[in-house]
C-alpha cells in the first residue's frame, strides 16, 4: 500500500464541505457516468462468453447493482492493461479511511447526524468510498476505476443514495418517481447538500439494458468497419420494442459509453460491432480525424484572441 | 424476538441443524451439509423472479434469524454480498451467529479475496476485535485456500445479479459457547 494514499484520503476528507445546493447537472452525469462504467465490465464480459441477453422488461434493482459491483472487483482484469497485477488491499487502512470520513460527515452534518432516516444516505456514501478505496489500492494508477467519479462527487460537496426501496427514495424525495418515463424504471439517485432535510435525486432510466440491446444488435446486423449502419436505424430498432430516445439522449446514455468499452466502433457511414484491429484503426481515424477538425477550430480562435489581447 | 415470532419451519424441524444464509438461487448448503435449510432475505415470489429455479423456504434477514437460541451447527454462506462484516465496531451479524449457533459450530464461509463483506482478513480482523470487546473467545478464526472449480465441481456460484464467480477461500469459524 502506497503511504501517500492514505494520507490523500485524509487531506481530501479534512477540506471537506457539503455543496450549498445540488445541481442535477452537477450530480446527474457523474451518477451516470459511474453506472456506466460498472455496466463496462458487465458489457466486456458478454463479449468474451456471449452468455447474457436482456429484454427490455429486464428491471435494474439495486441487487444488480450490488452483483455489478462484486462482479467488477473480482473482474479487473477485463479493464486493466495486463500487466498490471492487482496489488494487495489493506483492509485496516481502508477501515481507518473509513472512520475518518464518517467522523467528518457527522461533523458537517450537526445535529442532523442523529436522523434515522440519513442513515441510509451517509451508509451509502461511505460505501462508496470504501469500494474507491479498494479498487485504487488494487491498480493505484488506474484511469477506469469506475467509482471516481462518485468520489469527485463526494469531494465536491455531495452525499448521496442509490436504491431501488420506493418508499426509502420517497422519505427523500417525495415527487421524485412522479419523473417516471416508464414503469420499469426504479432505481432512485438521491443527493443531500448542506441545507437541512433538502435532498434531490435522478431516475435512473433504463440505459444499461438498451446498452445490451444495441451492443447484441450491432453485433448481429453490423459486424465489422464494413457493415456499419446508421444511428436511424438504431434507433428504429430500440422503438419496435417500446423505447424511445432523443437524439442526444441516445448519444450520452448509449452509444458514447458503448464506444468507450471500445466494443463498437463509428466511420461516417454509422455504427458497427468492432472485431478486429482493422475495425478499431478505422474508428481511431475517424475520431482523430474529428479531432483534427476540432483543434483546427481552436486554433483560429487562440489566434483570434491573441490578435484582439483576450486572455483565455 | 419471542417464540411466537419463530419460523415455524425452525421450530417444527429440530431434527435439521445446518442453515444456509443469503442463499439467492443456490442450494450450496442443501448439497453438501445435507439437512440443510435454505433461506434468503429477498421473498420467495422475488426469487421467482430472479432465478430459473431456487431452493428457498424461509425468507429471513441473516442479522435476525426467527428461530430460537443455540440452534445450528452449521451455518453456511456462499459469497455474502450486501451483509457481513463490512464495518467496524457493527457486531449485529456477530451477535446474531453467536446466538443461533450450538457450542462448536462452524460457521463456513466462502468468498473472494474482494469481497468488502467477508475477505478474509477483514473476517479476521471483526472476530479479533469482537472477541475483544467480548473479553473471551467467541469465535476461532481459520481459513484456506481453495480451488472452488475443483473442490465443489459441478457447482456454480454466482453474483447477486447471477454472473458466475469463483470463490478463493474457505472460511471456517468455529462458535465458542462452553
Amino acid at each position: 500500500m502506497p503511504e501517500s494514499l492514505t494520507t490523500q484520503f485524509q487531506t481530501d476528507f479534512q477540506g471537506l464541505s457539503l455543496i450549498d445546493s445540488s445541481k442535477k447537472p452537477e450530480y446527474e452525469r457523474p451518477f451516470f457516468n459511474h453506472l456506466d462504467s460498472l455496466n463496462k465490465y458487465d458489457l466486456l464480459f458478454t463479449k468474451e462468453k456471449s452468455s447474457f441477453q436482456k429484454t427490455v422488461k429486464d428491471k435494474f434493482s439495486l441487487s444488480d447493482y450490488l452483483g455489478l459491483e462484486q462482479f467488477v472487483m473480482e473482474n479487473t482484469h477485463l479493464v486493466e492493461p495486463t500487466e498490471m497485477q492487482a496489488q494487495e488491499i489493506d483492509w485496516n487502512e481502508i477501515d481507518n479511511a473509513k472512520d475518518f470520513l464518517q467522523d467528518k460527515i457527522n461533523k458537517l452534518l450537526g445535529h442532523e447526524q442523529i436522523s434515522q432516516t440519513l442513515k441510509p444516505l451517509i451508509e451509502f456514501t461511505i460505501d462508496s468510498f470504501e469500494n474507491y478505496a479498494i479498487y485504487t489500492y488494487m491498480h493505484p494508477k488506474s484511469t477506469h476505476n469506475p467509482w471516481m467519479s462518485t468520489h469527485h462527487l463526494l469531494l465536491s460537496g455531495y452525499m448521496y443514495l442509490i436504491s431501488d426501496k420506493e418508499e426509502l427514495v420517497k422519505e427523500f424525495h417525495p415527487t421524485l418517481y412522479g419523473q417516471k418515463n416508464n414503469q420499469d424504471e426504479n432505481v432512485g439517485i438521491i443527493t443531500k447538500a448542506k441545507k437541512e432535510r433538502k435532498f434531490k435525486g435522478v431516475i435512473l432510466d433504463n440505459r444499461l439494458t438498451i446498452q445490451m440491446l444495441v451492443l447484441n444488435y450491432l453485433k448481429k446486423i453490423a459486424p465489422g468497419y464494413e457493415n456499419p449502419i446508421p444511428k436511424k436505424r438504431i434507433l428504429q430498432h430500440i422503438e419496435e420494442k417500446g423505447i424511445t430516445y432523443s437524439d442526444s439522449s441516445f448519444n450520452t446514455a448509449v452509444l458514447l459509453p458503448l464506444k468507450r468499452t471500445l466494443l463498437i466502433g463509428s466511420s461516417s457511414r454509422g455504427y458497427y460491432y468492432m472485431e478486429d484491429n482493422d475495425d478499431f484503426k478505422t474508428s481511431y481515424k475517424f475520431h482523430q480525424s474529428k479531432y483534427a477538425g476540432i483543434e483546427f477550430t481552436m486554433n483560429i480562435y487562440k489566434e483570434g484572441a491573441a490578435s484582439r489581447g483576450i486572455s483565455l | 424476538m419471542n417464540l411466537a415470532e419463530y419460523h415455524p419451519l425452525f421450530t417444527d424441524n429440530l431434527q435439521v441443524v445446518n442453515i444456509e444464509l443469503g442463499a439467492g438461487c443456490g442450494n450450496f448448503g442443501q448439497i453438501y451439509y445435507p439437512e440443510c435449510f435454505i433461506t434468503d432475505m429477498e421473498t420467495k415470489s422475488k426469487l421467482d423472479e430472479i432465478c430459473t429455479n431456487h431452493f428457498v423456504t424461509i425468507s429471513c434477514d441473516a442479522r435476525n434469524i426467527p428461530c430460537e437460541s443455540n440452534r445450528f451447527k452449521n451455518i453456511i454462506m456462499c459469497n455474502p454480498y450486501g451483509y457481513g462484516f463490512k464495518d467496524r465496531r457493527d457486531y449485529t451479524f456477530l451477535n446474531e451467529l453467536y446466538r443461533v449457533s450450538l457450542n462448536e459450530a462452524n460457521i463456513i464461509i466462502l468468498t473472494s479475496g474482494v469481497n468488502r463483506f467477508a475477505t478474509p482478513d477483514k473476517v479476521k480482523i471483526r472476530i479479533k476485535d469482537y472477541n475483544l470487546e467480548h473479553s473471551t473467545t467467541r469465535f476461532m478464526f481459520d481459513y484456506q485456500e481453495i480451488d472452488s472449480e475443483k473442490d465443489y465441481e459441478g457447482y456454480n456460484f454466482f453474483t447477486t445479479n447471477r454472473r458466475k464467480t469463483f470463490p478463493k477461500f474457505k472460511i471456517a469459524l468455529k462458535c465458542l459457547k462452553a
